[in-house]
């Protein structure tokens, strides 16, 4: 098969996974008020066979998963959106389900990344702590506050991290002419084999101090909203700290692990996770995501990172709709 | 009788057999079994016709381990030769590197020769093989068989007070078992 | 550049540890996920919230959802564990627990090593997500 009958597959794919999404906001019936008691005797109103959700949820979040792979978009951003944009499922509910599934793809390149010596446990342990207690506040906070502000919220960061994505520089070796002195006396620097010269590459990292108050930031984000928080991981690494590219990707997705597991936990202890969600979208990214890596190496379709990131735009503009509209 | 006889009569010895410390690189410990297989001291092309695996040894000359090839290429390029969870961790790491949009800092899609380069690197310890049963010098030829069919296993280091004395291996009991059908044909 | 001359290109030994946890954790995590979930979808265990009624719920928020279906929240769920849906919560607890495993592992080898500011932050951390873990630190409505 060749490259172009693949990448044409995968966009049918996304075709589909667009078509399903729109059946069942149409079909959705909202509200009818109900009385429930026990968990039994009820009439249930949703025509749907059982395997209807977790199916339908595993297929939009395999191609979320390719899409997330192929346009260079951490699948942790996008689940909550377009998953609470276009599914009638409740934010609170998203949320939950989001951190695992952002939470489960950290855990899955945990490993391979440490071994490598690539994600920096030094680097890590710090900003983890600062990161992964903000993120509990973070969370409480966003279980606090009325839904149609939450909405309104997770639109404008919606907005903004599409903004970020497409303005954001990487710098691969970053000038770091000197440590400062707090990186310096906990010891954070390491040294990796670039791979294309063979060469080793020392590197180091300053403004710590104003690297770990920006965590304090994202960390209150990511447990407010539920989204992986790569996006802004990387860039303070990257260009504010100066860590060099590869490392501050690989410890970016090694730190959601650990954020995302104290969010995760606010809000199951809520109630905010429902296992039905839950495996599927997990399954299905990890799936999608693995898929994405074979198809990276046939092609990668430049128009794809554009795509993604109008699909988060309009998501975050619907969000902003049923913040403020209801 | 050929299997009358005892280990030590047909055994490797090991001053003949390839050794490494576990402390060592698979970069050393490749270029140390390519020595012993290829038999040459020079640079004239590969004999093909040494010993196929090298022991791995701690630092006090105990034997702690074993490598084959497939043992090598697990590890040199785990994203074809490694188990399921290798290739599963590999496809983990580099959907972490194309998420941000940094494939090419992804060492998975790097040229083969830099990423075997680097995964060469790791420490012969970290990837042996345990050692699955041993034997005795004096113990007979038969007992050596039973030993290697009942834990699998095509090598068997030959231990005297602990101490490596050499390897049995299966081409040894193979030739030692037929030498029964060319005495039968006299 | 001569301060960072002591240093190897490995991993150091607590990161190697902290990967090969979080490595077991995640597996088994994940194999126990892929198993409740199988025995909640095919049925083999009743669910406590028949998933038609479910589909109905999860459109409102959390606070009525837990309400109308009369499920506590927190660590009730283990109370509950002889229903299909809540079997699930064994998985996901585990995959939400493999990181508090992994800092509380490599503590001894951050002391050993004389790493004594390092083995007080994995300890910190791991005392933080032990308090989000532990529903001490729910806050909201």
């Amino acid at each position: 098969m060749g490259k172009y009958a693949k990448i044409g597959i995968c966009i049918l794919l996304c075709l589909m996974g667009a078509a399903l999404i729109i059946s069942p906001a149409m079909a959705q019936d909202h509200g009818d008020g109900y009385e429930a008691t026990a968990a039994s005797a009820l009439i249930p109103q949703d025509t749907h066979p059982w395997w209807f959700w977790p199916l339908l949820l595993f297929v939009v979040t395999f191609v979320m998963g390719i899409l997330a792979v192929l346009g260079g978009v951490g699948g942790g951003v996008l689940f909550v959106p377009i998953i609470s944009g276009f599914f009638p499922f409740h934010l609170d509910f998203v949320r939950g389900t989001g951190l695992l599934v952002a939470l489960s793809g950290a855990l899955a390149a945990g490993p391979g990344l440490l071994k490598a010596n690539l994600a920096s446990l030094r680097l890590a342990i710090p900003v983890a702590l600062i990161a992964s207690t903000c993120a509990i506040f973070g969370a409480m906070i966003g279980l606090a506050l009325p839904t149609n502000i939450i909405q309104i919220c997770l639109g404008v960061t919606i907005l903004g991290i599409c903004v970020l994505m497409l303005t954001a520089k990487k710098s691969e070796f970053p000038d770091v002419p000197e440590s400062d002195p707090l990186s310096a006396s906990l010891r954070i620097y390491g040294v990796y084999q670039e791979a294309s010269t063979g060469r080793p590459i020392h590197w180091k990292v300053h403004r710590t101090p104003l690297g770990l108050a920006l965590f304090v930031i994202i960390g209150v984000m990511a447990g407010m909203f539920g989204l992986g928080a790569g996006w802004a991981n990387v860039p303070v690494l990257n260009l504010l700290m100066g860590a060099p590219l590869k490392i501050s990707v690989a410890t970016s997705k090694f730190l959601l692990s650990i954020t995302d597991t104290s969010a995760a936990w606010i809000y199951m202890n809520k109630g905010c996770v429902i296992p039905l969600m839950v495996v599927p979208s997990l399954v299905g990214i990890m799936l999608g995501s693995f898929l994405g890596v074979r198809l990276l190496k046939i092609a990668k379709p430049g128009f794809i990172r554009w795509m993604v990131i109008g699909i988060l735009a309009f998501a975050g503009l619907k969000a902003l709709q049923k913040g403020i509209f209801g | 009788m050929p299997l009358k006889q005892k280990v030590r009569d047909r055994m490797v010895p090991v001053a003949d057999y390839a050794t490494i410390s576990q402390d060592a690189t698979l970069k050393e410990a490749a270029m140390a079994l390519r020595g012993s297989f290829c038999e040459l001291s020079g640079a004239q092309s590969c004999t093909e016709a040494g010993h196929r695996t090298i022991l791995a040894m701690d630092d006090k000359g105990r034997l702690t381990g074993i490598l084959d090839f497939n043992s090598f290429l697990r590890a040199l390029i785990p994203e074809v030769a490694g188990g399921l969870t290798a290739r599963l961790s590999a496809l983990g790491v580099s959907a972490a590197f194309a998420e941000q949009g940094a494939e090419e800092q992804d060492e998975a899609r790097m040229g083969l020769s830099a990423r075997v380069r680097k995964n060469a690197q790791v420490r012969v310890r970290d990837i042996m093989l345990k050692v699955r049963g041993t034997i005795e010098p004096d113990a007979s030829l038969m007992d050596a068989l039973k030993a290697l069919f009942k834990n699998r296993i095509t090598k068997l280091p030959v231990l005297e007070n602990g101490k490596l004395a050499g390897v049995l291996r299966d081409t040894d009991l193979f030739m030692a078992v037929t030498d029964l059908l060319t005495e039968a044909d006299e | 550049m001569e301060d960072t001359e002591d240093i190897t290109m490995e991993a150091t030994p607590e990161q190697v540890l902290y990967a090969k946890v979080l490595e077991k954790g995640m597996y088994v995590g994940l194999l126990i996920l892929f198993i409740t979930y199988a025995i909640y979808m095919f049925g083999i265990l009743d669910p406590y919230l028949p998933i038609p009624q479910l589909s109905r719920l999860w459109t409102q928020n959390v606070h009525e959802y837990l309400t109308e279906a009369g499920i506590q929240d927190g660590w009730a769920w283990v109370g509950m564990l002889r229903y299909g849906d809540f079997v699930n919560f064994i998985g996901i607890a585990m995959l939400a627990g493999v990181t508090i495993m992994c800092y509380i592992a490599i503590i001894p080898t951050l002391l050993r090593n004389n790493d004594k500011v390092y083995a007080a932050l994995a300890a910190l951390e791991a005392l933080v997500l032990i308090a989000a873990a532990s529903g001490l630190v729910a806050g909201g409505h």
